[in-house]
This record gives C-alpha cells, structure tokens and sequence, in this order.
C-alpha cells in the first residue's frame, strides 16, 4: 500500500461483529488506541441494526456469528442503499480459497486474518478508510460469472472491491508465508542446538567408557594381584575385606557399562524392520544361559506377533524384562516365567512378561522407571536400577508406552505396546 | 638390552603395563617382551631413530598397541605402520579401553590386524592377553623378516 497524502479520520467509528467477548474487547483496545470511536455488536443481526443507528465509517466483522454470520451481514449491508457505501472488513482464518469466492460473492471490502495483527490490522484500517472515498465514485457494474470448484458463481462486486479484495488475500498469504518462514528458521537453530548437546553428549560417554574403566581395571587387577602374593598372610577379616573392595569395583563396572548403554540408546539410530518377538525372545533367553544354570524355570512364551521395531533395541529390552523374572523368581522354584498379548491399545498390541516371583509393592511402582531407581535392597537382590530405565526409553523411543502390575510376594507383569507388522509374509 | 622379542608392547600407562607384562609372564611369555611408553618412542624404534639407531635387524612377531597415548597416540602409530610398505605386514592388535564406534572404524579402517577390548575384570584381562599374546607370538606365523623363536637365547 503506498502511503495516501490524506490522513484519514482517525476519529472515525468502527463498527466491530464479534461473537467472542475477549476477541471484540481486544480488537476495541487496539481501534481505541489510535482514535477511533468504537461499537461492538455481539451477532450480524445485531451488527445490521447497530449499523443504521451508529452510522460507522468501517464495519469489521468476524466470518463465524449466531443468528447472522459475516457473508450475510456484509451482503446486507451491501444491499441496503443507506448503508451500502460503508466497507466492510471480513475477519477470517481464510483457510480455503472457498472463502475469497464467499467474500466477492458478498462484496466484502478486504479480509483480514485470524490471529490479529496489529500492525497489520490497522495499516489494513487506514487503507480501506482512505479508499473509501474512491469507492464512492464507482457504481457496482454488470456481474461477472465464474466457475470455481466446479461451482458457478455471480460477482457482483465492482472492480476496486475486487481489487482490494484480492489484495488483501495476497497479503495475507504473504504474512502466512513469512510467520513460517520465521518458524522454520527457529527450528534450525533448535537443531542445532540439539545437534551440539548430542555431540557433547557423545563425548562424554566415551569419557565415562574409556577414563573411568582404566582406574576400575586397575583396582581390580592389583587386588588380584595382591590377593595371589599375599593370600597366605590374610586373616580372615583382611579376605573380608578385599573381597568387599573386589565386589564394589565389579558393582562400579556394571553401573559403567549400563550407563552407557542407557545413553547409547537414547542417542543410537533407529534401524526399523519387521522383527518376530517370538525368535527375539528365545534369543534373549539363550543369552541368559548363565543366569539360569541351575535352575528350574518353565518357560511359557507362545506365538508372538510380527512388530516393526529396531532389532538391537528390542532385544535389549526383553532381555532386561526377561532377566528380571529370572532374577526376582529367585526364590521360587519352580519359577513360571510367560510372555503373551493382551490385546490392543490404539492400534498398537500389548505384550507382556510375567513372573511369580517376589513382586513388588504398587504404591512404588511410579519409581519403577527412573534411573537408579531400586525396589529391593542390594543385598536382596544385585542390580543397578537402570535396566527398567532403559526399557522405557525402548518403548518410548518406539511410540509405546510400558507399565506394571504387581503385589508383594505374588509376582510381576510387566507390558509394553509395539506397532504390529500388518503386512502377511 | 635385547631388542629382538617378539611382542612389542607400546603402552604408556604404567599399570596397565605391569598388569599385561605379569599376565604374559603368566604363559612364558614374559621374556618375549619389550615394552615402550608411547607412540614416539614406538615411531623411533621402527624407524631407527634416537635410542635404537643401532637397532639390530628384524621385527616384532606382534604389536600391541595402546591407543590413548602422549605425543603420538596408537591411531598416528598405525597410521605410519601401515602406510610404510616395509613395515605393513607387521601384525597389530590394539588394546585400548575403548569400545567406541569410531575407534573401531578408524583403527579398521588403517588396517589393524586385531581390536580387543581392555577387559575391566583381572581373570578376564589375564586370559585376553594370554590368549593374544599365545596366539599372535607362538601360533600365527609372522611375516617374514619377524624376530623368529630361534633368534634370542632362551633364559
């Protein structure tokens, strides 16, 4: 728009149609700053009648009313002789180029978008109030038909209406295009930023893998070797002792290891494939092996479905659900480990692990999945509180969610959602 | 000093070390050892330069080579080793406490010959070495041109 060498009247009234009390009140303070005497009809109908009696030099009008929407008051007051020559000023999200036949169709003025702005809506004002002396020279001229949409439609709006109308669709869509342009711009730096904390992220774990394991692979070579040079000398309590040193060092090394993994899983790639739970589960309960030398488990894992998942990932995870039952089954014997479906959950199956071993109480079960979170004494049972940590950040990782069930001294289901392999092999 | 031994060990931490040597000492291997303290004085070896300018000829069986070291670390060790077609088909085996993609790619990548993980457990550490140490200077057999068993008098 170039700047008029007339200002215009900026005590000029303006007739705003607003159903929202918050939006009307808004759009009042925003008209109100500048000048401009301000009427607020709360429907098109009452907006008509305000019209006659208030005499504005602008109506601007929400699209969305009761009683009388924004089209049909506009085609009202365009339609009124002793209205006809006051602009009107269509509010609208302007979503479908449906909406630009709408405003021609009804003679509107302009259009201006929802959320309002400021700077945009006044310069919009000024504009069509200047123009509006243009406006009043033109007689509305002969209809104009047009198809649209496979629709036949009769504009009978004069040129500069046209005009103007379009215009302000153009600038509209500008303005759209540019708030965008503004958010992706903003996402690339978030990018980048995350790009730079994952970078660093990864530095650090291979500090924690290599700096700290040298001194741990120290304490433990030079207690071994202390303990083959001088086993003889040791009272009991000195054996005592350095197998207390021996069992902290192995304890740290286990909490290294598990460390990383957990970081590694939230920073390693998704490798998606079709994945066949049931093979996955044997092979995680053949890792086991060492586990469960010794011991009576029967083992119930039926036909499982095929999931999309990364492979490596999911492993993992049901060997932490898996070696879990192995290990707070502990006590029983024999121990009944099962794995099976219960069914779906927002189009994704729910599969679960379940043990009759030592349970846990629910009220902790919200400290089930954090890290380093623990149930059970050390000396009840070893572990290091990461293993449920990492199974939630599986599942998240893959869309799904994971949860437990459980009561002291009666066992534990644990399940988790995965995205089912429709496709028939 | 005798250099012809057949396992060069190029390790700066000195624990470490000692661990490794007591561990081959474990399996006789011990007096097949010359260990140097980081990645220069390995370069100065191979290539004759300051301390082992009189050097006699042949060379180690195997190199086990530490990657986290002073002045030139176990990659830039390789590196060189690999590029030289004299010394290409020296056999090497990192031992490094690192488990971490890219120094297996890298160390891959120049052409080492074997990549084992410092184990943290004493028993485990003590049969990795064993095992390297057994295999790559009693069973493989080396290029030509190696210190061979019947070079060094045996103590």
């Amino acid at each position: 728009m170039s700047a008029s060498t007339q200002m215009p009247n900026t005590s000029a009234k303006i007739l705003i149609a607003e159903d929202s009390a918050t939006q009307a009140q808004r759009l009042r303070y925003i008209l109100e700053q500048q000048g401009y005497q301000v009427g607020v009809a709360a429907n098109g109908r009452l907006a008509l009648e305000m019209a006659r009696e208030f005499a504005p030099a602008l109506v601007i009008s929400d699209v969305v009313m009761p009683e009388m929407d924004g089209y049909e008051l506009s085609r009202q007051i365009k339609g009124n002789p002793d209205l006809s020559d006051i602009p009107i000023i269509l509010v609208t999200t302007l979503s479908d180029p449906q909406d630009v036949i709408r405003g021609l169709e009804c003679r509107a003025d302009n259009f201006i978008l929802k959320p309002y702005d400021e700077h945009y809506l006044l310069s919009r004002v000024q504009f069509v109030l200047i123009n509006r002396e243009m406006r009043r020279t033109q007689e509305g001229g002969m209809g104009v038909e047009i198809y649209f949409n496979g629709e036949r439609h009769l504009i009978t709006a004069d040129r500069l209406q046209i005009l103007n109308l379009l215009l302000s669709t153009y600038e509209a869509a500008i303005q759209r295009n540019k708030e965008l342009k503004r958010s992706q711009d903003e996402l690339q730096v978030l990018n980048a930023r995350l790009e730079v904390a994952n970078k660093e992220l990864e530095s650090f774990s291979y500090s924690v893998s290599h700096d700290l394991r040298a001194p741990l692979r120290h304490i433990e070579g030079y207690v071994a070797m202390l303990v083959e040079d001088a086993k003889d000398k040791f009272s009991s309590e000195a054996q005592r002792y350095v197998t207390v040193i021996s069992d902290a060092s192995r304890q740290m090394g286990d909490l290294i290891d598990d460390l990383l993994a957990f970081s590694r899983t939230g920073r390693a790639e998704m490798r998606e494939s079709r994945v066949d739970l049931h093979a996955l589960a044997h092979e995680a309960i053949g890792d086991l092996e060492m586990a469960t030398r010794g011991r009576n488990i029967g083992w119930t894992i039926p036909s499982l479905p095929t999931v999309i998942g990364d492979r490596a990932m999911l492993k993992q995870a049901l060997a932490n659900l898996l070696g879990n039952a192995v290990k707070y089954t502990r006590p029983c014997d024999p121990a009944q480990i099962k794995m099976g479906c219960a069914g779906e959950e927002n189009g994704r199956i729910i599969v679960f692990v379940r043990d009759n071993g030592v349970g846990f109480d629910m009220e902790y079960a919200g400290k089930l999945f954090g890290v380093f979170q623990r149930l059970h004494r050390a000396d009840e049972f070893e572990g290091t509180g990461i293993g449920l940590a990492n199974v939630q950040r599986i599942i998240a990782r893959h869309g799904g969610r994971v949860w437990a069930e459980a009561a002291p001294g009666a066992g534990a289901t644990f399940y988790f959602t995965l995205k089912p392999s429709r496709s028939k092999t | 000093m005798n250099l012809l031994k057949r396992i060069l060990l190029v390790e700066d931490d000195p624990m470490d070390a000692e661990m490794t040597l007591k561990a081959l000492a474990a399996h006789h291997l011990a007096n097949e050892v010359l260990h140097l303290r980081d990645g220069a004085e390995a370069l100065d070896f191979f290539y004759r330069r300051g301390a082992f300018k009189d050097r006699p000829n042949g060379n180690p069986a195997v190199v086990l080579l530490d990657l986290k070291m002073p002045k030139v670390d176990g990659l830039g060790v390789l590196r060189q080793i690999k590029d030289d077609p004299d010394l290409k088909t020296i056999p090497v085996v990192v031992m490094t406490s690192s488990r971490e993609d890219r120094d297996l790619q890298a160390a891959y990548q120049l052409g080492v010959n074997a990549y084992v993980v410092k184990p943290v457990k004493f028993p485990e550490f003590v049969d990795a070495v064993k095992q390297v140490g057994v295999f790559w200077a009693v069973l493989n057999e080396p290029p030509p041109g190696s210190v061979s068993r019947g070079d060094w008098p045996r103590e």
